[in-house]
């Protein structure tokens, strides 16, 4: 099934998650103004997709999901910017957040190539793919290694969020014929 | 919304009618999930759902019959719970609770 949706971009998608499963496998160290910087940009990646999808899609599950989409990532960056103001940090850009915005750069090319259901499908899919990465890089990787406990806090307050929106993904793609 | 308002004379218990105040009962939504996700009610209640989530939920009933707006994070809504209903925030589809209203007068 894969290999059939993704035939003519099955490069660019598998590659848009190799930044995070790499962080996830190698655990590099970051600091918390680098972990803040990984959140932010992790959440303005997907707010990105939502917008393509917005633009692109008429399917109400897809438009219902990508809007939840946007105004969920939003209130996670409110929330993440107003915790490192309080703490006094300021996010520090740094290999992962770069990668991850290089690769939504090639992602969203992939996407805005597709039309009508085949686009529909490739959204979705990439919302699964992309949660299940977020998720484990959160709790493997950015979690463990915030020292601030405030900060801490917020990462796994952020976490059911991300995993509602994995259940969320899964069950529209499956209606979608989407599924891996 | 005005409809399922009304109250219905007959629906009151001895015990109702004793402290002439509709109970309330709170629904807490916090992790996604609406907590508890099943509220048992001994009679009409008023029901008072707070979202404690940093993220927008709102709560629908699945046969469409009531309905919050979207409640920003801190906020609440409450409604008067005169039926058992499923419900869900259609923001969230996986997020599903349920509110049985038991009547103490079962010929009801
Ligand atoms: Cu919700």
């Amino acid at each position: 099934m894969f290999t059939k949706l993704f035939a003519g971009i099955a490069m660019p998608m598998l590659l848009s998650f190799t930044p995070l499963l790499a962080v996830a496998q190698q655990k590099p160290q970051l600091s918390d103004p680098e972990i803040a910087s990984v959140a932010v940009t992790a959440n303005q990646v997907d707010i990105a997709y939502a917008r393509i999808a917005l633009q692109k899609s008429h399917d109400p599950d897809i438009r219902n999901f990508a809007q939840t989409m946007q105004r969920d990532h939003q209130s996670v960056i409110k929330q993440a910017t107003a915790l490192v103001q309080k703490l006094h940090v300021t996010p520090k850009d740094n290999a992962v957040s770069q990668s991850l915005r290089t690769q939504e750069a090639k992602t969203s090319k992939a996407l805005k190539a597709k039309t009508g259901k085949a686009f529909d499908q490739a959204y979705i899919q990439n919302e699964v793919s992309y949660h299940e990465a977020v998720i484990n890089t959160v709790e493997n990787v950015l979690i463990p290694e915030a020292q601030n406990g405030e900060l801490k806090g917020l990462l796994q307050q952020v976490l059911p969020v991300l995993k509602e929106h994995l259940q969320h993904a899964q069950a529209i793609a499956e209606k979608l014929g989407a599924t891996k | 919304m005005a409809v399922p308002l009304l109250l219905d004379a007959c629906h009151s218990t001895p015990q109702q009618a004793l402290s002439r105040e509709t109970p309330t009962d709170t629904v807490w939504i916090r992790g996604l999930k609406f907590v508890p996700d099943t509220l048992y009610l001994s009679g009409e209640s008023r029901v008072v759902f707070i979202n404690q989530d940093m993220v927008v939920h709102n709560v629908k009933s699945l046969d469409s019959s009531w309905g919050s707006p979207n409640l920003p994070s801190d906020s609440s809504w409450s409604f008067l719970m005169q039926q058992s209903a499923a419900y869900q925030c259609t923001l969230h589809p996986t997020m599903r609770g349920w509110i049985i209203v038991q009547h103490a007068d079962s010929k009801h």
